[in-house]
């Protein structure tokens, strides 16, 4: 919602991400996947953040300096809207109202993090020791690049053959890995390029380890035929994307379900979120101090 | 009319505020139907020890309730109860550009004056934006440095209502304060940082004594005096009835009166406009949480969380999300419960229209 948007694709998105996140594979007995917007103690503690929250430290995020920019090239006269410039803030409520210790996140994203430490610090400081600092928890395939210009990160806004979808059909699949830069040539035959060192790293990333050492091998030897790695990575592509679609046709064959399954533990995140807000409000002077201890 | 009036307490009252706001704010209240909250959550900004704020809302409380404000009449409650408003103070600031906030003249002012710039303190005009819309409230009586923050209201909700497309938000309108000069005890516009106050909740003999030092010329007892110069004429007129203020000028103007006799008229009308007040909320004080056990049984229910019922969730959740108010005195316990059912009104149609509930309408 901090940049323009169309409120019924937002509506829409929203049902579908459910869904494929459910496909990818997040399992309701394990995790709490919930929709953000039904648990409104998000933005009350945001609230709260910003009281604690130099105007300074935000403006030196410099993802709000690379989106407005951004947004000022797309629509020249659409001024950039102050929910973009305190996203951070909810960022860190988000994280905090769970107490979470982890956040995984990518590299672009540890600038908000170390914001959101920040607060829980300032905040600690200030009211009584509450909420943990998060850590950054890194994954293990940090970052999968570009197809088509293998010194980007893989992103939907580059372009369509940039990127792999998630549900995408096989067809389109093979053309884009075919089509995926490999070599532009200039360095030492031993040195893996980007473009290369790219498709390697999805086949390891898709459980294919052995196969991965051995194109690295190939390679490194001069033996490698391109046409073989392509063929490779497609292949595992697209036996990983045709799972995912069939689960993604299984679980919504019933929305109904699945938009039960959804509030339910919306609402399980929310009942921890009240939890965390009713200690906030007492700490820091919203409400009666006895709420404190009588939640121990 | 709906009357919305947001109150943030900066400790003690004087004859000032009372006069040029707050008596004018209560009188509405048998006309109209007035919502007044207690900004708790703006006093975050600023006030931040746990202790004083709870100090200060529950003084805030005591204080209006002490100057007439009725409970049967109005809402009286505190802001932090509808947390939904942060959450409108959020989409608001999805359709609020950066250069809006940046022009807001009172941020620029605090900041000048050395306030550390929080994000709060910057974003505080979104807030008092939501406060206002999420109760769609016709009126809001405000002093002048306030007018601009009302049109900002105004702007962000016009800007609501075209991003989507629909009449979702009223547009509220201003309604300036009559502005009285309220002068202090040496002449200069009374205000706390003068110190030059004549409090509203001192000691009846405090008041008095206050009052005798008001500053006047020299004319001797025997002279004719000019009222429209006198300090202590001009807060006289303020409280005295007309047909008083005429008798008075008249003794005035033909001489023969002291000053220490004007003194003690005022000290009078004073006394008959806040003698009751201050009994009043002595009594108030003193009557505080005597309900706690019923309080608390409520407080119990809401811990055990929302109950989930699909699209209705919210609704029903907000209803036992509300802890009451069982340090406030005891008389506005459930005034909390009407604005609480508008905000939530408010946040279902506005969540709707801006695809964040689940369902579809």
């Amino acid at each position: 919602m901090t940049i323009p948007y169309d409120p019924r694709r937002l509506r829409e998105n929203t049902g579908r991400m459910a869904v494929e996140l459910l496909a990818c594979g997040i399992d309701p007995q394990k995790s709490t996947l919930f929709i953000q917007s039904l648990v409104p103690e998000h933005l009350e503690l945001a609230w709260i953040l910003g009281c604690v929250c130099p105007y300074g430290e935000l403006a030196r995020m410099t993802q709000f300096k690379d989106k407005s920019k951004q947004i000022e090239s797309l629509v020249s006269d659409e001024s950039i809207s102050s929910g973009l410039f305190t996203y951070p803030v909810l960022q860190a409520a988000d994280i905090l109202v769970y107490r979470a210790q982890y956040v995984p996140v990518g590299k672009d994203q540890e600038q908000h993090l170390e914001l959101s430490r920040s607060l829980a610090r300032r905040f600690n400081a200030r009211f009584g020791e509450l909420f943990p600092e998060p850590e950054v928890l890194s994954t293990e395939t940090p970052k999968i690049a570009s197809l088509a210009d293998p010194n980007q990160k893989m992103s939907k806004s580059l372009g369509p053959k940039h990127y792999i979808g998630l549900f995408e059909d096989e067809a389109s699949i093979r053309a884009k890995v075919s089509a995926a830069v490999t070599d532009t040539g200039g360095r030492e035959s031993s040195e893996l390029s980007p473009g290369v060192a790219n498709l390697i790293l999805i086949l390891r990333a898709c459980g294919l380890k052995e196969p991965a050492d051995d194109m690295t091998r190939l390679y490194q030897a001069g033996t490698l035929r391109y046409r073989d790695l392509k063929q490779m990575v497609a292949d595992a592509l697209v036996a990983l994307t045709k799972d995912l679609r069939q689960r993604r046709e299984s679980v919504s064959v019933d929305s109904q379900k699945v938009n039960r399954m959804i509030l339910g533990m919306s609402h399980d995140a929310r009942r921890r979120a009240i939890e965390t807000l009713s200690r906030v409000r007492a700490i820091v002077g919203l409400s009666e101090r006895n709420e404190e201890t009588d939640l121990g | 009319m709906r009357v919305l009036s947001g109150i943030q307490s900066s400790g003690k009252l004087h004859l000032g505020n009372y006069l040029g706001a707050m008596k004018q704010h209560i009188e509405l209240q048998h006309e109209h139907e007035c919502f007044f909250f207690i900004a708790n959550y703006h006093s975050l900004t600023t006030v931040q020890d746990a202790k004083l704020l709870r100090q200060l809302t529950v003084d805030v409380a005591l204080d209006y309730l002490a100057l007439g404000l009725d409970p049967k009449k109005a809402c009286l409650f505190r802001q932090s109860d509808v947390p939904e408003v942060t959450e409108l103070a959020w989409i608001l600031s999805t359709v609020t550009g950066m250069g809006l906030l940046e022009r807001a003249t009172s941020y620029k002012d605090k900041v000048a004056k050395g306030v550390a710039s929080s994000m709060g303190l910057f974003s505080y005009p979104l807030l008092m934006a939501a406060d206002i819309l999420i109760y769609r409230a016709d009126c809001v009586p405000v002093g002048k440095d306030q007018v601009q923050h009302i049109e900002m209201t105004q702007d962000m909700a016009g800007h609501f209502n075209t991003t989507y497309g629909r009449e979702v938000l009223k547009r509220p309108e201003a309604r300036l304060n009559e502005s009285q000069i309220v002068p202090g005890v040496d002449g200069q516009k009374m205000s706390k940082s003068y110190g030059n106050a004549i409090n509203l909740f001192d000691p009846a003999k405090e008041t008095k004594k206050r009052i005798m030092s008001i500053k006047t010329d020299s004319t001797p007892v025997a002279d004719p005096k000019n009222p429209d110069t006198d300090n202590v004429f001009a807060l006289y007129k303020l409280m005295a009835t007309p047909d008083e203020t005429s008798a008075l000028r008249e003794r005035y103007l033909k001489g023969g009166i002291g000053y220490g006799d004007a003194k003690t008229a005022l000290a009078r009308v004073v006394d008959r406009e806040l003698g009751l007040a201050r009994e009043r909320r002595i009594q108030l004080a003193n009557d505080r949480g005597i309900d706690d056990n019923r309080h608390r049984l409520r407080r119990s229910r809401y811990e055990r969380g929302p109950r989930f019922g699909g699209y209705r969730w919210h609704r029903r959740n907000g209803e036992s999300y509300s802890p009451a108010f069982n340090q406030l005195p005891r008389c506005t316990s459930g005034t909390t419960s009407v604005p609480c059912r508008t905000g939530w009104r408010s946040r279902r149609s506005t969540s709707a229209y801006m695809g964040l509930s689940i369902s579809t309408r």
